[in-house]
């Protein structure tokens, strides 16, 4: 055998060949069948594309890195269930692009902190986090408060987000700009911004100018809600 | 000057304009400034391979003078 | 097989030397850039004020400057450093390609390392760990990244050796891997041409096994397998004796590399990804413990019969250190691995702990090994300005690692066992943020034991500096090479 590996070790390209093909079999094994599996993502009901506001306080959340310190996966352990609610599915994330599962606990997980706590006291929370937690070690996130949000662009982003899989609609795109203003203003009139995206919650806005902690505030309200866990089976949870 | 310079030179000529074209069609802060890096690096980078050719050339005769 | 150290009777090759310094010099630049910023977010979980309320000063943006500057700044220049180094010498042929396209890659490599630290603190990023940079910076590093490896390959075929010697088949499969793992893991559609913002081409749960593949492999072949052939050649030059078994680096360079592949989804135990993934991430990382610890005893007992020359070869205390923490990492990753103990260490700073004991144990110690053997060498002065000097770099930088891996030890198993603690009633014992509060001074201890690890980068930059500029602080004393070694000997 350790004959034979002289060959090897005397032509270059062989050797480059041969540590191609072996570094590639484990990746191939793993990841090609969870695009095949049908069942890796559950076929649970809810789960809707970001609404427009939501979609754009989602990129300032990956902006701005919230994920390392903060995981959005809630495990299927005793513990993590209590403390955070029940285990995340792989469809509640099946729209993110990218995916914000996290990696470690610097502060509290997210995956279902949507209705958790009330616009007010994410407000207050995201300017000034030790105002309403005193041991946290988060920073002060004022500048969100203070930059006005830009949402020229956000047709193009949900076009984008299309092209990578996300069911946006011909009417969703339309409406994309609307959308973003209504969500971000508590006065205006939710009816139709709510009909294309369920449980969509309004940032508390001043009404005139989104900022970009309106958009930020409206993506952590709406996660891990979309799934009704009283409406669903054990059955659609299989993997 | 060996071909590969010349590759190499013309390679990051090349790296020079796509840094402009991204400057002037620059959709945000970012691009704007990495395409005007770019360009730049890529600049200096020539400038910098024709001067390591003229030294060279300089080195060349003053040893011929000496030798 | 021949070992080809020594090259004898054949025409003197003339090596690019000038860009293996080059290297060398920005590695040392980085290292210290990496662990001052290291330091400073150590202090803001410290003392949170330290952000300021400054959105380029946030830890959100901070961190993935350091780890990029940690692994792919310093790790990444000693490892392209080391290995035009090594190929030209074990192949005794000068670099491929000409002086211009290996200026290229050296300065290519900086503006990368330097546009992607701006991009991060102006807020763009893809969130991806380890691959925060975004398309634009991505196609830049794939073209520099795919001219090494042509570089690399052409240098491997003009060798006058017949055999390619066993570091470089490291170096080869780390240059390889990172290319292929780089382009998957990135693959992302922008939202306009000449715009930043991407939004990544997979999603959910197959975007995490994508990204944990890559994550882990940036380990396994970036800080592993590339690292492992700098000790391939290192050790033996330093301790000048053959590597202790050829068959066995035979067996661990095969069945490291295939086996790595597959450990990522231990990364995503107890997840929304299916089980049958996890078992095999899980099963494999346990197998991996046998190439690694393959790995290590090849490395160490290359020093059998030659022990000695730790007290006289400043570097190789260094290296075999590297080893040793090599070894302790890559037992304590299997552990880690597993579902159940997994449950507990996922999320904790046990994590951060495990990194930094590779990354600073072993990456970072087997780096410094090389570069104070190889300064002296690319510079053609005869010794290092200190070998004393050394000598406290090495304990007060071990120190710190003490210091830095037992805090997160008790930091994060206190972190996991508080977090699933129930009181009598059956209640969860303690809130998030009691168990913020109770890591507190080890959170200290950590950055304490950063400011040691940073001195220590400091004084071998000053020991480094003088060696080139031909200072000698040993000299008077005693002949170069024979004082220092591992014992900061006091007053003889």
């Amino acid at each position: 055998m350790f004959i034979r590996h002289e060959v090897i070790e005397k032509n270059a390209l062989l050797l480059l060949v041969l540590s191609l093909l072996a570094v590639s079999i484990g990746g191939l094994v793993e990841i090609v069948p969870t695009f095949t599996i049908e069942t890796t993502v559950e076929h649970v009901k809810g789960v809707r594309p970001y609404s427009p506001l939501e979609l754009r306080g989602r990129d300032i959340y990956v902006r701005e890195g919230c994920y390392v310190c903060h995981s959005q996966m809630i495990r299927a352990l005793r513990d993590e269930v209590e403390r955070y609610g029940h285990y995340s599915l792989a469809a509640e994330s099946m729209y993110d692009h990218p995916f914000q599962w996290g990696s470690k606990r610097i502060g509290p997980d997210l995956a279902r902190v949507g209705g958790k706590y009330s616009n007010d006291w994410h407000y207050a929370h995201l300017q000034a986090p030790r105002s309403v937690v005193p041991e946290s070690l988060m920073p002060n996130y004022g500048f969100l408060a203070q930059t006005p949000l830009d949402y020229a662009d956000v047709a193009d982003r949900m076009r984008t987000n299309r092209a990578v899989g996300v069911p946006y609609t011909e009417e969703d795109l339309a409406n994309a700009t609307a959308d973003l203003l209504t969500q971000a203003n508590p006065a205006a009139d939710q009816a139709a911004l709510v009909a294309r995206y369920p449980k969509a919650i309004a940032a508390s806005g001043d009404g005139r100018t989104p900022t970009e902690l309106d958009a930020l505030v409206a993506y952590l309200q709406v996660l891990g809600t979309m799934v009704d866990f009283a409406d669903t089976s054990e059955e659609q949870l299989k993997q | 000057m060996r071909p590969s310079d010349w590759l190499v030179g013309i390679m990051m000529a090349v790296f020079g304009l796509v840094g402009l074209v991204l400057v002037a069609h620059a959709y945000d802060d970012e691009m704007y400034l990495f395409g005007a890096c770019l360009a730049g690096f890529a600049l200096i980078f020539d400038y910098g391979l024709v001067k390591a050719h003229y030294d060279a050339t300089d080195r060349a005769r003053a040893r011929a003078d000496h030798g | 097989m021949v070992e080809p150290l020594v090259s004898a009777g054949r025409a003197p090759v003339e090596y690019n030397e000038a860009i293996v310094r080059k290297f060398i010099i920005a590695a040392m630049f980085w290292a210290v850039v990496a662990f001052t910023v290291g330091v400073y977010l150590a202090s803001e979980l410290s003392w949170p004020q330290l952000n300021f309320g400054l959105s380029f000063l946030n830890f959100g943006r901070l961190r993935p400057v350091h780890t990029s500057a940690a692994i792919f700044a310093f790790g990444g220049c000693a490892l392209l450093g080391t290995s035009f180094h090594v190929v030209q010498r074990t192949c005794h042929a000068r670099l491929w390609g000409g002086d211009a396209l290996a200026n290229f890659i050296f300065w290519g490599f900086q503006f990368f390392i330097v546009m992607a630290a701006l991009s991060y603190v102006m807020g763009y990023s893809q969130s991806r760990e380890y691959a925060e940079p975004e398309w634009h910076l991505d196609i830049w590093l794939t073209i520099v990244w795919v001219l090494y490896l042509l570089v690399f390959v052409g240098t491997l075929m003009k060798r006058e050796e017949p055999h390619i010697y066993v570091a470089n088949w490291f170096y080869l499969s780390f240059i390889v891997t990172v290319a292929m793992l780089h382009l998957v893991n990135n693959a992302a559609l922008p939202v306009h041409w000449a715009g930043t913002k991407s939004y990544s081409y997979f999603s959910g749960a197959q975007d995490a096994l994508v990204q944990w593949w890559y994550g882990h492999n940036a380990v396994g072949f970036f800080l592993t397998a590339g690292f492992l052939g700098m000790m391939y050649y290192f050790i033996p030059k330093a301790a000048n004796r053959p590597i202790y078994s050829y068959r066995l680096s035979i067996v661990h360079f095969w069945s490291l590399i295939f086996i790595y592949i597959w450990a990522g989804p231990h990364h995503l135990h107890w997840t929304a990804l299916p089980d049958w993934a996890q078992t095999l991430g899980m099963a494999f990382s346990i197998m991996l413990w046998m190439p690694s610890w393959g790995g290590m005893i090849n490395g160490l007992m290359t020093l059998s019969g030659a022990w000695d020359k730790l007290r006289t070869e400043p570097s190789l205390g260094f290296s075999v250190t590297a080893v040793g923490f090599y070894g302790m990492s890559t037992f304590e990753g299997p552990v880690m691995s597993i579902r159940d103990v997994n449950a507990l260490s996922h999320y904790t700073d046990w994590g951060i702990g495990h990194v930094h004991s590779g990354s600073l144990g072993w990456v970072a110690f087997i780096s410094f090994g090389a570069i104070y053997y190889l300064v002296p060498v690319l510079w053609h002065q005869k010794a290092l300005y200190s070998a004393r000097l050394a000598a406290w770099h090495y304990w007060i930088a071990t120190l710190g690692i003490v210091f830095y891996i037992s805090a997160m030890w008790v930091a994060g198993i206190m972190e996991g066992l508080m977090w699933r603690a129930y009181d009598a009633n059956g209640f969860l014992q303690y809130s998030f943020s009691e168990s913020v509060v109770a890591v507190h001074p080890f959170f200290v201890i950590r950055m304490l034991g950063g400011v040691l690890f940073l001195i220590g980068a400091l004084m071998m930059v000053y020991n480094l500096v003088m060696t080139a500029r031909g200072r000698f602080a040993d000299a008077a004393a005693s002949p170069p090479r024979l004082a220092g070694g591992l014992a900061p000997a006091v007053g003889d």
